[in-house]
C-alpha cells in the first residue's frame, strides 16, 4: 500500500515538473510564445497593437539612453505600435546575441550595429536584410559617401546612423605647456616628449585601453597606412582575395613600428591591462599625459576631464618619405539594420522606424549626445567643441576606412593578438605577420572564405535576405 | 603505535530471513524518489550533451542552415594551435587550483576546528567569497591588480617593495597565475567547509585511543584524520579539479578575456570565442566534446583511486 502511494506521488512529481517546464515561458512572456503573438500585444482598448523588436548593444554615450527613450516614445505615437527595445552588452557581442535570439525563436526586427560587424560577420552570414530598395524613399538624407561602408557587392545592408569618426591622440594641453612641449608631429618628437614626461612628471606618457580587444588593431591601421605607402586598404583587399601574403615587408614593418612604442617607453605594459574606463580615469587624473582614441571619445572626455585643457594631434609620422602622410581609420561607425528574419508583418514598421530616426528632429535628438563633428545624416547640428577646428580641418581629410571594416573577425583577432604579443615582446614582428597569414589560410580552409562573397551567392542565398515586399511608408522631414 | 581498527557495518545485503521481494521494492522506491531529478538531469544535462555531440558533426555559423561535416570539425580542432595551448593552460589551472584549494581548505578546516575565540566569525569570513558572483569578483580583483590605481601595487609601493610591482594581468608570464589566485581565494572556503564537516564526523574516541597509545599530534593527523577524510577529499578534489577544468570561463573572461595574446586563454574561453565570435559552432562543439572526454576520464580515474577503501573505514 505504501509503495503504491509512493509510486503515485513520484509520478505526480514528474508530471508536475514537466508541466512546470512547459508552462513557465508562457506564464512569464506570453508575447514570445508564438510567431503571431510575438508581433502583437493587446492595447488598453482591446485592439491588438503590433510590436517592433529592437535588439542592440548597451547605449554608452552620456544621455544616449534618455534620447533613445524619447525617440521611441515619439515613434510609438506615430505608428500606433509598441517598441520592445533591448540594449544590452557590448557592441562586439551583437552577432552572438542575434544568434541566440534566433536559436530561441525570439523575434528581432531592427538591429543597431556597426560597420565592423556588418562587413565582417553579419552581411556574409545572411543575418541582415538587403535594404537597397527599402531606403530609396529617404536615401537623400545621408551625406555623400556615407552609405559606402555599408554597401557590399552593390547591396546596402544597413543605414549609417552615427557621428563620423576619425582617430587621433588626445593630450593634456596644460601639462605639455608646463613642460614646454609641443604636440609631436613625428615619431622622434613623440619619443622625446615621452622621455620628458616620464622624467619630469613620473607618469605614464601614453595610456591605451589594451584590454579592449577591438582597439589594438587600430594601432596597426595607423602604422600600416604609413609603412604601406598609404595603400593599406588596397593591399588588404589584395590579401583577402588571396593575391598577396601578409608576411611582406610592409606588414612586418607595421608590427615592428607598434613594438617600438613599448620599446621606446611611450606605451608601458600597463596598457595591456587597462580598459576604457581605466584609460579615461588615468588620463583624467593626470596619471597619463596622452591616449590614443578618436572622435567617439570627445563626449567621454568632456564628462570626465574637468581640471585641464585637452588637445589633440595626429598619429605621428613614422616614415621619412614626405610624400607619405599619416592616415587614420574612421567613418560612420554605427548603423541600423533590419534582421533577415524580421517578421514580414512588421517590415513596414521597421522601415518606418529607420525613416523616422533619420528625420532632422530625431536624428538631432539621438546623435547630438555623441558630440558629432559631423554626422552621417544631413541636418544634425555639429558640436561646438574646441577640438572641432583641428579634427575637422586637418584630420578628416586623412581619414580612411578602418581595416576591420574590410577583413573578417578571425583576421582581425590575429592582428590584435600579434600586436599584443609584439608589444609584450613574446613574438617578433615576422611571427606576428605569419600569425595573421595563418589565420587567413585557416579561414579559407575551414570555412571556404571568399572576399567577394556576394558574387558567389546563389539565388537561394539572395532569397534569404530579400525583403518580401517594398512597403509604402509616410515620409517626414 | 598500535593500529586502530574500527569494525563498521558491511554494505547493505539482504538479511537472512528477509524476503527478496521486499528488497526489490525498496530499490524501486528509491528509483521513484530519484525519478524527478533523473528527468531533470536528462533534460538539462544528457540531452544538451547529446546535442553538442550531434552539432560537432555539422558546420554551422548560427545563422545559416547546418551542413553535414562528419569528423572534419575534429580535424580542424587538431590543427588549432590555440585550442591546444588553451588546453595546456586549463590543465595547469586545474592542477594548481586543485592542490592549493584543498591544501588551504584542509589547513583552514583543521585550524578552525579547534577551540578558538571568534571561530564562527573566521569560518564565515573564509566562506564569504564563495557566496559572491564570479563576475563581481573578477571586476573587484581587476581593480586590485590594476597597474595604475590597483591596491596591490599601491601596497607594495607603500611598504617599500616597489621592486615587486608587476603588471599582474598584463605580463604574459604572470597573468594566468594572477587569475589562479583569484579562483583559489574564491573557492577555498567551500573546501574548508567540506573538510570541516569531515573532521567533525570523525569519532573522538579514535583520537583518545591514539593519545593513550602515545601518538603525537602529527601521527594522529596522518594516521587518523587524513585516512578518515579520504572520502571527503575524493569529493573535494574531484569538485576542485572538474571545476578547474570546466568552470574557469567567467573569471578569465571578466579579468583578461583570454589575453594578452592568449596568455590566459583556457579551453572554455576559446570554445566560446570559436562559437560566438567566429561563428564556428560545429568546431566549438567538437572542442567541447574533446574537453568533456578529458574531464570525464580524469574524474573517473580520480574517483576510482581516491575512493578505495581504507582499513580504518
Amino acid at each position: 500500500m505504501l509503495h503504491r502511494w509512493l509510486r503515485t506521488l513520484a509520478w505526480l512529481g514528474i508530471v508536475s515538473v514537466l508541466l512546470g517546464c512547459a508552462s513557465a515561458p508562457e506564464a512569464t512572456t506570453p508575447q514570445l510564445s508564438t510567431a503571431t503573438d510575438s508581433t502583437m500585444i493587446g492595447s488598453p482598448q482591446g485592439t491588438p497593437r503590433r510590436v517592433l523588436h529592437i535588439l542592440g548593444a548597451a547605449l554608452t554615450y552620456p544621455g544616449e539612453d534618455a534620447a533613445m527613450h524619447t525617440t521611441i516614445a515619439a515613434f510609438e505615437q506615430t505608428c500606433d505600435c509598441t517598441v520592445d527595445a533591448r540594449f544590452e552588452g557590448q557592441w562586439t557581442e551583437v552577432p552572438q546575441r542575434l544568434q541566440a535570439a534566433r536559436i530561441a525563436h525570439e523575434p528581432v526586427d531592427i538591429v543597431p550595429t556597426g560597420a565592423n560587424l556588418v562587413n565582417s560577420t553579419l552581411a556574409r552570414s545572411a543575418a541582415l536584410m538587403d535594404l537597397t530598395k527599402l531606403v530609396v524613399p529617404f536615401q537623400e538624407r545621408f551625406r555623400p559617401g556615407m552609405l559606402e561602408p555599408y554597401t557590399i557587392g552593390g547591396h546596402l545592408w544597413a543605414i549609417p546612423f552615427s557621428q563620423v569618426s576619425t582617430s587621433a591622440i588626445f593630450y593634456n594641453q596644460d601639462l605639455f605647456r608646463e613642460l614646454g612641449l609641443d604636440a609631436p608631429r613625428t615619431y622622434q618628437d613623440l619619443v622625446r616628449v615621452a622621455g620628458v614626461i616620464r622624467k619630469q612628471k613620473q607618469i605614464i606618457p601614453m595610456i591605451h585601453q589594451g584590454k579592449a580587444a577591438w582597439m589594438w588593431p587600430m594601432w596597426f591601421f595607423e602604422t600600416y597606412a604609413q609603412t604601406s605607402g598609404n595603400h593599406s586598404v588596397t593591399l588588404v583587399q589584395a590579401f583577402l582575395r588571396g593575391e598577396r601574403k601578409f608576411t611582406n615587408p610592409e606588414e612586418v614593418a607595421a608590427f615592428a613600428a607598434i613594438g617600438k612604442f613599448t620599446q621606446d617607453g611611450i606605451l608601458s605594459s600597463d596598457s595591456l591591462d587597462t580598459d576604457h574606463d581605466g584609460m579615461i580615469a588615468t588620463f583624467a587624473q593626470q596619471k597619463a599625459a596622452m591616449f590614443y582614441g578618436g572622435t567617439w571619445e570627445v563626449a567621454n572626455i568632456r564628462a570626465a576631464v574637468k581640471t585641464f585643457h585637452v588637445g589633440v594631434f595626429e598619429f605621428p609620422r613614422l616614415v621619412d618619405d614626405p610624400s607619405i602622410m599619416p592616415q587614420h581609420g574612421g567613418g560612420p561607425d554605427s548603423a541600423l539594420a533590419i534582421s533577415s528574419t524580421a517578421s514580414p508583418e512588421n517590415l513596414d514598421l521597421a522601415v518606418r522606424f529607420l525613416e523616422f530616426v533619420t528625420r532632422k528632429e530625431w536624428a538631432n535628438t539621438l546623435l547630438s549626445v555623441q558630440s558629432p563633428f559631423f554626422a552621417s545624416v544631413h541636418g544634425v547640428q555639429p558640436t561646438d567643441d574646441p577640438l572641432t577646428g583641428d579634427l575637422v580641418a586637418r584630420f578628416y581629410p586623412h581619414t580612411i576606412r578602418f581595416l576591420d571594416w574590410i577583413w573578417p573577425v578571425e583576421v582581425n583577432d590575429a592582428v590584435r593578438d600579434g600586436i599584443a604579443a609584439v608589444a609584450a615582446g613574446t613574438l617578433t614582428p615576422e611571427q606576428a605577420a605569419q600569425g595573421v597569414q595563418d589565420a587567413y589560410d585557416r579561414l579559407v580552409r575551414e570555412k571556404g572564405y571568399r572576399f567577394d562573397w556576394p558574387s558567389a551567392w546563389g539565388a537561394a542565398d539572395w532569397a534569404r535576405v530579400q525583403p518580401p515586399a517594398i512597403p509604402n511608408i509616410p515620409l517626414g522631414t | 603505535m598500535r593500529r586502530v581498527r574500527v569494525i563498521t557495518k558491511t554494505p547493505d545485503q539482504p538479511r537472512p530471513g528477509v524476503r527478496p521481494g521486499l528488497c526489490r521494492h525498496r530499490y524501486l522506491t528509491a528509483y521513484y524518489m530519484i525519478a524527478p531529478a533523473l528527468v531533470l538531469y536528462t533534460i538539462f544535462v544528457l540531452y544538451p550533451i547529446s546535442q553538442g555531440i550531434w552539432l560537432s558533426l555539422y558546420a554551422w555559423d548560427g545563422f545559416s542552415a547546418m551542413q553535414w561535416a562528419g569528423l572534419q570539425n575534429y580535424r580542424f580542432v587538431l590543427d588549432d594551435r590555440v585550442f591546444w595551448l588553451a588546453l595546456q593552460h586549463t590543465l595547469l589551472f586545474a592542477v594548481v587550483v586543485t592542490f592549493a584549494k584543498n591544501a588551504l581548505g584542509l589547513l583552514l578546516a583543521v585550524l578552525l576546528n579547534r577551540p578558538l575565540r571568534g571561530r564562527a566569525l573566521f569560518r564565515i569570513a573564509a566562506f564569504l567569497p564563495v557566496t559572491m558572483a564570479f563576475v563581481a569578483i573578477g571586476v573587484l580583483w581587476s581593480w586590485i591588480y590594476n597597474p595604475t590605481f590597483g591596491l596591490l601595487n599601491t601596497v607594495l609601493r607603500g611598504i617599500g617593495l616597489g621592486a615587486l610591482i608587476r603588471g599582474w594581468l598584463s605580463d604574459p608570464q604572470l597573468a594566468l597565475w594572477s587569475i589562479m589566485v583569484v579562483d583559489i581565494w574564491k573557492w577555498t572556503g567551500l573546501h574548508m567547509l567540506l573538510f570541516l564537516a569531515g573532521l567533525q564526523s570523525i569519532p573522538y574516541d579514535l583520537y583518545e585511543a591514539a593519545r593513550i597509545d602515545g601518538a603525537t599530534s602529527w601521527q594522529r593527523f596522518v594516521q587518523i584524520t587524513l585516512p578518515l577524510l579520504r572520502q571527503i577529499a575524493a569529493v573535494s578534489v574531484t569538485l576542485a579539479f572538474v571545476g578547474g577544468l570546466a568552470s574557469n570561463y567567467d573569471v578569465v573572461y571578466v579579468m583578461t578575456g583570454g589575453g594578452p595574446a592568449h596568455a590566459t586563454e583556457v579551453a572554455p574561453t576559446w570554445i566560446a570565442t570559436t562559437a560566438f565570435r567566429f561563428g564556428s559552432f560545429g568546431k566549438a562543439s567538437a572542442m567541447t566534446v574533446i574537453l568533456f572526454g578529458i574531464i570525464f576520464a580524469i574524474a573517473m580515474f580520480q574517483l576510482v583511486v581516491l575512493t578505495q577503501q581504507h582499513p580504518l573505514e
